[in-house]
């Protein structure tokens, strides 16, 4: 009868230790994904910061809701760590799982922000030099130069940053609204919002060729550095 | 007939060392010698031993550095256009920004498919 109990005691010690390991295992795993998140959604504010786009209002909003998610998971780290039984630690792990969208989406929709930021200052960058470009080969012209194949990749310059202006417009457009909330159901506007900077980066790869080219045409003229290139605007 | 040059001549035995005088300085030499071989050979040993142990330093030093994985950012453009400025000389410089601008923009768009990828730790 005693070794009966003494077995059954040790099967439970046994159980209890297996369980324990368990939940061990469990907490390590969710403690390495929640500091994964803070990680990546400190990075996320400290980018927002940068964009240029954005007014002060809208990166605020957007700070404030990853903020609160860092929090949440900060909150839920805790909650985890003093967890004493297995089906509460189960139920907390499982709403990490349950909230990944919405870090997911954060992640997604400010680096998408990000890249439609950069793009629209490297328009402006194009513009500009655009603009130099033309003012040059006027000079050649009025010089008595045969411009006509620089005025044709110049055309070819504006058509590509017009069209990279369009597509970042666009995609600025449909990314601004998103939430949260809405994921995954506005991931089709994320991947078309992707698909529209990564067509107006090709538009500025060829308007970047063009403006080698006619930096290259006008070197083989006669006017290389014109007295009125400091009036031009 | 009286033949002077046939008359033998007394040999006077050459002077012959002292042994015991040789003995004694080969003896001497043969410490000495001894006795510098093992002053070389000590003070070898003692340089080996020290040589190795500089060595072996920096090699601690690298085992206790920890490795931290770099994070890559796009370099930020810093590059101001003037806009009146249309020499040659700027419109080079110009270009050089944008072809900058346009490798950071690649790296951002790096950014955007790695979210789209994203992966969570299996919390099962």
């Amino acid at each position: 009868m005693q070794a009966r109990e003494a077995r059954i005691a040790s099967r439970a010690a046994v159980i209890t230790q297996i369980q324990a390991n368990v939940s061990q295992d469990l907490r390590s795993r969710a403690e390495k994904e929640i500091t994964r998140r803070v990680d990546f959604l400190t990075q996320l504010i400290a980018q927002i910061n940068g964009v240029k786009k954005l007014s002060l209002a809208e990166k605020a909003s957007l700070q404030s809701q990853i903020q609160a998610q860092i929090d949440g998971l900060n909150a839920l780290q805790t909650k985890i760590n003093a967890d004493t039984d297995n089906a509460t630690l189960k139920t907390d792990v499982k709403s990490i799982i349950n909230n990944y969208y919405i870090f997911l989406f954060f992640r997604v929709q400010v680096n998408l922000l990000v890249a439609t930021d950069r793009t629209s200052t490297t328009i402006d960058t194009f513009s500009q030099i655009y603009t130099k470009l033309q003012t040059r080969i006027n000079q050649a012209q009025a010089a008595g130069d045969n411009v006509s194949q620089l005025n044709i990749s110049l055309a070819d310059m504006k058509a590509k940053i017009n069209d990279a202006s369009i597509q970042t417009a666009v995609a600025q457009a449909e990314l601004t609204p998103l939430n949260a909330q809405g994921y995954p159901g506005n991931k089709p506007s994320l991947q078309d919002a992707r698909t529209k900077i990564q067509a107006a980066v090709q538009d500025l790869k060829v308007a970047y060729s063009d403006a080698v080219s006619i930096r290259q045409g006008l070197k083989g003229l006669g006017i290389t550095n014109p007295g009125a290139s400091t009036s031009a605007h | 007939m009286e033949n002077s040059s046939e008359t033998p001549q007394p040999i006077t035995p050459l002077p012959q060392a002292p042994q015991a005088k040789i003995g004694t300085g080969r003896i001497l030499a043969m410490l000495i010698s001894i006795v510098i071989i093992v002053i070389v050979l000590v003070l070898s040993g003692y340089l080996l031993f020290f040589n190795k142990g500089q060595k072996t330093t920096p090699n601690i030093q690298v085992y206790n550095q920890s490795t931290v994985t770099p994070t890559i950012t796009p370099i930020p453009s810093t590059y101001q256009i003037n806009v009146k400025d249309t020499s040659d000389n700027a419109i080079n410089q110009d270009t050089q920004a944008a072809d900058q601008d346009l490798n950071n923009l690649n790296s951002n768009l790096n950014n955007v498919n790695q979210s789209f990828n994203d992966q969570q730790t299996n919390l099962q």
